[in-house]
């Protein structure tokens, strides 16, 4: 029994790096563009996340969701330990609509 | 000898300094020294470069400013890279949308000639129509708001480097991946359609309950 749930937390934590947050759902741009890059910056807002990623001046929006403590605790690791994150956005919007960590050396 | 000294004169002359805030060898990047007329010719010839996208002023200022630089080298005009980092607030001149905030800006700057003097001087048509000096380009982008605006540092950097120092290391050379990045990043913005969507987006706030968006375009409405 032990080893069975050492296997599947040694499972879940392979998946977690993998996981991607679901932001925006709407998208009015024909097509999305993806970012890669480390956290610079969050802007803690109301409603939603403020993101500076990699290369990009602007700051991006991740809604709060229900998974809203997972994605901030992965854009401050980002900030912290210095790993690239991967956000597909909305360019006319400014609005993320997937996120997640960037596994890819 | 005297011609060579002379050669080595004249070419002092047409370069200053700036430091390089991405640290090299030398610490300091070598910039041309420009007259005026020259340097807003320089900037007219940036504006007609139509596949730079200077109307999409959301993001992608690492894009433009590269394709400058790349502009200006052809000529013969070695430019430095300015870099403001923070939460930048600045107007654009796009009626639909009055401001953008960036957590950082980078313009392609030179040493422009004014009253005997060398000046450094900024070169953004994404926000002014003419070259202009370093502090009129960061109190551009103080706007106030929420959150505030503040300029937390301001640096330099050679032509080569690409985005702002956390993001990258020291460039003494153009590298191909930051050039491919550019010219995707160019292409996507010049075809993003900014100012189109803007505009689609005001007809729906403007558009009465009932109206279709023909009815209220003819009524003067956008």
């Amino acid at each position: 029994m032990k080893f069975l749930m050492f296997l599947l937390s040694f499972g879940l934590s392979l998946n977690a790096s993998a996981q991607v947050y679901a932001g925006e759902k709407k998208m009015k741009a024909k097509q999305s563009i993806e970012l890669k890059g480390t956290v610079h910056q969050i802007i803690d807002g109301e409603s939603d996340y403020k993101i500076a990623i990699g290369i990009h001046a602007a700051f991006y929006s991740f809604p709060k969701t229900e998974e809203k403590e997972e994605v901030l605790n992965l854009l401050k690791q980002s900030q912290k330990e210095g790993f690239k994150v991967k956000a597909s956005v909305d360019p006319l919007t400014l609005k993320i609509l997937t996120l997640q960590r960037d596994d890819k050396k | 000898m005297i011609r060579f000294l002379l050669v080595f004169l004249f070419a002092l002359a047409g370069t200053q300094v700036l430091p390089n805030g991405f640290g090299n060898k030398r610490g300091v990047v070598d910039v041309t020294v420009l007259s005026e007329a020259k340097a807003q010719r320089l900037f007219d010839t940036f504006v007609s470069h139509k596949e730079i996208p200077f109307n999409y002023p959301l993001d992608g200022c690492f894009a433009r400013a590269t394709a400058m630089a790349r502009i200006a080298e052809d000529e013969k005009i070695e430019m430095g890279k300015i870099f403001a980092e923070g939460v930048l607030r600045t107007k654009t001149n796009i009626k639909e949308l009055p401001e953008v905030m960036w957590s950082y800006h980078v313009a392609p700057t030179l040493w422009v000639q004014k009253e005997g003097k060398p000046v450094l001087m900024v070169f953004d048509p994404s926000m002014f129509d003419k070259p202009v000096t370093v502090a009129e380009w960061t109190d551009a982008m103080k706007l106030p708001g929420t959150p505030a605006a503040v300029v937390s540092e301001v640096y330099y950097g050679s032509r080569y480097q690409l985005g702002p120092r956390k993001a990258e290391d020291t460039k003494n050379s153009w590298q191909r991946p930051d050039l491919e990045i550019t010219e995707e990043t160019l292409h996507v913005y010049r075809n993003a359609d900014l100012v189109g969507f803007l505009r689609s987006l005001q007809g729906q706030q403007l558009q009465k309950p009932g109206q279709s968006q023909q009815q209220s375009k003819k009524a003067g409405t956008r």
